[in-house]
């Protein structure tokens, strides 16, 4: 089931009223529980199997990782736990991938080996909810955390439905502790959920599906050359496409936990408003990469060892983070991309002391009076936040081409290398990819010290109604549901 | 998110005001005398396709392009022949990936009428004629639950919603009717005339009293027709392609066959300018005839008799409702009369 469907809305309506209704809290914990798994089995029943197992292993080995000193036999029961976590997430998805270089490294010595395909149903969600669990008993190995003792909150934490799927990967401190008493929301919370929804689902349906994925798609889907226009224009669309259809997602998922009375930590930060890739991965997924950065980089030896050690292990986080998106090696180029703009960074930066800037001389020849002051650090600002959106692009590319043969023939054309190549996206195809990511730069501009809350606070709620109020009439004229979020493939 | 203190006011004032806006759309287009049209997305074409997994009985189907959902009048063809068809043909798409899904789907008995719009039936693969119905094809394989249950609810709000018309007064929809100055070089697809035709229950498509009752309408679908090349010179597909082709839609009319399938090829009417046309690119000796013949299969051409080239499509290219219903019939007739249709006991 998806959040921009119908059929959801009936389905959370009833999970609304069953959690209002004045049954006792475990009761109501089996409801979410039950929801949850409804949730889930809506889109492949058989599925919900990998589920169960995945939930039913991770609590017995937790538990006897509690009790158990025998240092040996803990490890041994956090590898019972990794090898079917990372087995199932290896095989389901990548099996096909895993055999198809099989065969093109015995191709290579030689050997003709022609497999029969696996031809393997990715089951939705299954790299979310193996990393959340996951997480939980290496916790538990680690002692941070003692093992859950109820089944159902632990059942509960790695099902529940808002973010089951895509995420937020939520850490097992941070939720299963709400589900120990009973949590509602107040008239207050709910209404900020309901928002939060609508700003989600204006996201994916109108800005990511409406107007973005028509032309990322189009340009995308081309076997030829195109233009140096049509190529920044597809790599633009899909760059706000792909923000807006997975934060979309996960300000939904917040919104509907907070629906019922629960928190779900904050997934995007206005990530195209970042300078510098550090910051970029503070504000991008940053459940992901923060689990990422405690689950791998530092295990690894973060950057405790000196410089090339660390450099090392940024590329290998970056990496597998890449690999994680999806069985492909173009999903690794976008990973070890990543990773080599911040070695580069940190190159950058440990090597210089930043400089003051000639703030007065520049800001009294450069106009004042305007909605964004134009000083010589809104000028940096904007120049770093910039230069950056330019580079994620870059990676963009690879992350959305089928193959390297598309990507480096998008790369050419946008670096206007491909001569009277196609013209394909249409005056309305520029227009509305323009005028859309110039918005959604110059918000995450605006917005990238700010607090959702704390604007809506200081502003007139007229204004505030009036924005809510454009973006359900969009919701509801764009009539478009049902479509999955890209991030359910990973 | 904390809830700022003013923020509920705000929402209650969004709520009726959204609600509002919504009702206000909607008197606009029922005032405008808009037509109710159903959608025809991915799921309204899995949900007629379903219905032919949904026993073993023997069913009527009809595959196509727009000319099968103009021509073929559902009503009609269910009093003439006793099944109650489905329609599983798209507009502006090539038959030839469903024909390969009925084909290998042993749940399909019964008839199958394939309209042949010459320049979609023989459409190369990869590009959007064939694209389109492929991705239909693949999308009720995968057709899940929820999506389902989603359709459900989407088809009873489309019943009574008017503004609900995805293709023509969504967001997208109006904006590419924005005036804009075209991109040199770039062909933009055409924009069809507000209300122009709309989409039955069962996905049958019939001319709006718009179109019917006015030339000029007319005249601006025939634009429309034009801009999307039905008047180009360019022949159709030959040599291997072709025959690559016709083996594609032999090896498929075979299986069927074998299950007791009866299959025939319908061609529709066009007039004027687009008979001449598709004539001049597509001529029948080279298709129509080769297709019939090769693949060992009757068909009924409009131009073969009387009673069905009689018929005129007022823009060019599909019957009005009313000529739909006659048409159907005789068609049947032919069916029965010429081709040794049997009933469907007798098939059985």
């Amino acid at each position: 089931m998806v959040f921009n469907s119908l059929v959801f809305i009936v389905f959370f309506a009833v999970v609304v009223i069953l959690h209002y209704c004045p049954f006792p809290w475990k009761i109501k914990k089996i409801n979410l529980l039950t929801a949850s798994y409804i949730f889930y089995a809506a889109w492949n029943p058989p599925f919900i199997i990998l589920l169960w197992l995945s939930t039913v292993v991770d609590f017995y080995m937790a538990s006897l990782m509690g009790i158990e000193s025998n240092q040996k036999r803990r490890k041994l029961y956090l590898i019972v736990s990794l090898v079917l976590n990372l087995g199932m997430l290896a095989y389901f998805k990548y099996g096909s991938f895993l055999l198809d270089n099989f065969v093109a490294l015995l191709s290579g010595f030689g050997v003709e080996y022609h497999a029969l395909p696996l031809d393997i149903i990715l089951p939705v969600g299954i790299s979310f909810y193996t990393f959340q669990t996951l997480s939980y008993t290496i916790d538990v190995y680690r002692r941070t955390i003692p093992p859950e003792k109820s089944f159902l909150d632990f059942a509960l934490f790695v099902t529940f439905f808002p973010q089951l799927v895509a995420g937020p990967i939520v850490r097992p401190q941070d939720l299963i502790p709400q589900f120990k008493t009973p949590h509602y929301a107040t008239r207050k919370m709910f209404v900020g959920g309901i928002a939060l929804m609508i700003l989600g689902l204006f996201m994916k349906v109108v800005v990511a599906d409406n107007l973005l994925a028509p032309v990322s798609d189009l340009i995308f889907g081309l076997p030829m050359p195109v233009d140096a226009l049509d190529a920044w224009t597809g790599v633009l669309a899909f760059s706000g496409q792909i923000f807006c259809d997975f934060a979309g997602y996960s300000t939904c998922a917040i919104g509907a936990a907070q629906c019922l009375g629960f928190g779900i930590i904050e997934n995007f930060r206005y990530p195209y408003g970042a300078i510098g890739f550090s910051d970029f991965w503070r504000r991008w997924h940053i459940s992901f990469s923060s689990w990422l950065r405690d689950y791998l980089y530092i295990p690894l030896g973060g950057n405790r060892m000196g410089s090339a050690p660390t450099y090392a292990n940024l590329m290998i986080t970056m990496l597998l983070g890449g690999l994680w998106h999806g069985a492909s090696w173009t999903f690794v180029v976008w990973g070890g991309l990543h990773g080599i703009y911040l070695v580069i960074e940190r190159l950058i930066v440990g090597s210089r002391k930043p400089k003051p800037l000639p703030e007065r001389q520049l800001s009294a020849v450069l106009v004042r009076a305007m909605w964004i002051p134009v000083t010589m650090k809104n000028v940096r600002v904007l120049l770093g936040i910039l230069f950056t959106f330019f580079l994620v692009n870059i990676t963009w590319v690879f992350f959305r081409s089928a193959d390297f043969g598309q990507a480096s023939r998008l790369l050419a054309a946008m670096f206007g290398l491909i001569p009277n190549a196609a013209r394909m996206a249409t005056s309305h195809d520029i227009c509305k990819v323009m005028v859309v990511m110039a918005a959604i730069v110059l918000i995450h501009w605006r917005m990238r010290d700010k607090d959702l809350a704390t604007v809506i606070q200081n502003t007139s709620w007229l204004i505030v109604a009036a924005i809510w109020t454009i973006m359900s009439v969009a919701l509801i004229l764009s009539q478009q549901t049902g479509d999955s979020f890209i991030y359910f493939q990973f | 998110m904390e809830v700022p203190s003013h923020f509920s006011k705000a929402m209650l004032f969004a709520l009726i005001a959204t609600f509002s806006l919504a009702c206000a759309w909607e008197i606009y287009w029922r005032q405008r005398d808009y037509p109710l049209s159903y959608n025809e997305d991915n799921a309204a074409w899995a949900n007629a396709r379903a219905k032919v997994d949904a026993n073993d009985e023997p069913k009527m189907v009809i595959i196509g392009s727009s000319r099968g959902k103009f021509d073929v009048d559902l009503p009609a063809l269910k009093q003439k022949t006793g099944f109650n068809p489905i329609q599983l043909s798209l507009h502006g798409s090539c038959p030839r990936p469903a024909l390969v899904d009925l084909a290998n789907d042993s749940l399909f008995t019964g008839t199958l009428l394939i309209d042949v719009m010459e320049p979609l039936f023989f459409a190369m693969p990869g590009i959007p004629p064939y694209t389109e119905i492929q991705k239909r094809v693949e999308y009720y394989s995968r057709w899940t639950p929820a999506q389902q249950a989603s359709h459900k609810i989407s088809r009873a709000l489309e019943s009574k919603l008017v503004f609900l018309d995805q293709e023509a007064i969504s967001l997208n929809g109006l904006y590419t009717r924005t005036p804009m100055a075209p991109r040199e070089g770039v062909w933009t697809f055409p924009v069809f005339p507000l209300g122009w035709a709309y989409v039955c229950a069962d996905r049958q498509n019939k001319l709006s009293d718009a179109v019917l009752n006015s030339t000029e309408e007319q005249q601006k679908i025939r634009n429309v027709w034009m801009q999307l090349g039905m008047l180009n010179s360019h022949g159709g597909p030959g040599g291997d392609t072709l025959q690559f082709m016709f083996d594609v839609v032999k090896a498929s009319i075979d299986k069927l066959k074998k299950r007791g399938v009866q299959v025939f090829f319908i061609r529709f009417p066009s007039t004027d300018v687009f008979l001449e046309a598709e004539h001049a690119t597509f001529p029948r000796k080279m298709y129509w005839d080769r297709l019939l013949e090769y693949t060992q299969t009757p068909g009924i051409h409009f131009e073969d008799y009387p009673v069905l080239k009689k018929y005129k499509c007022p823009e060019g290219s599909h019957l009005s409702p009313a000529d739909a219903i006659d048409f159907t019939k005789e068609v049947v007739e032919i069916m029965k009369r010429d081709k040794g249709w049997k009933t469907p006991d007798a098939s059985m």
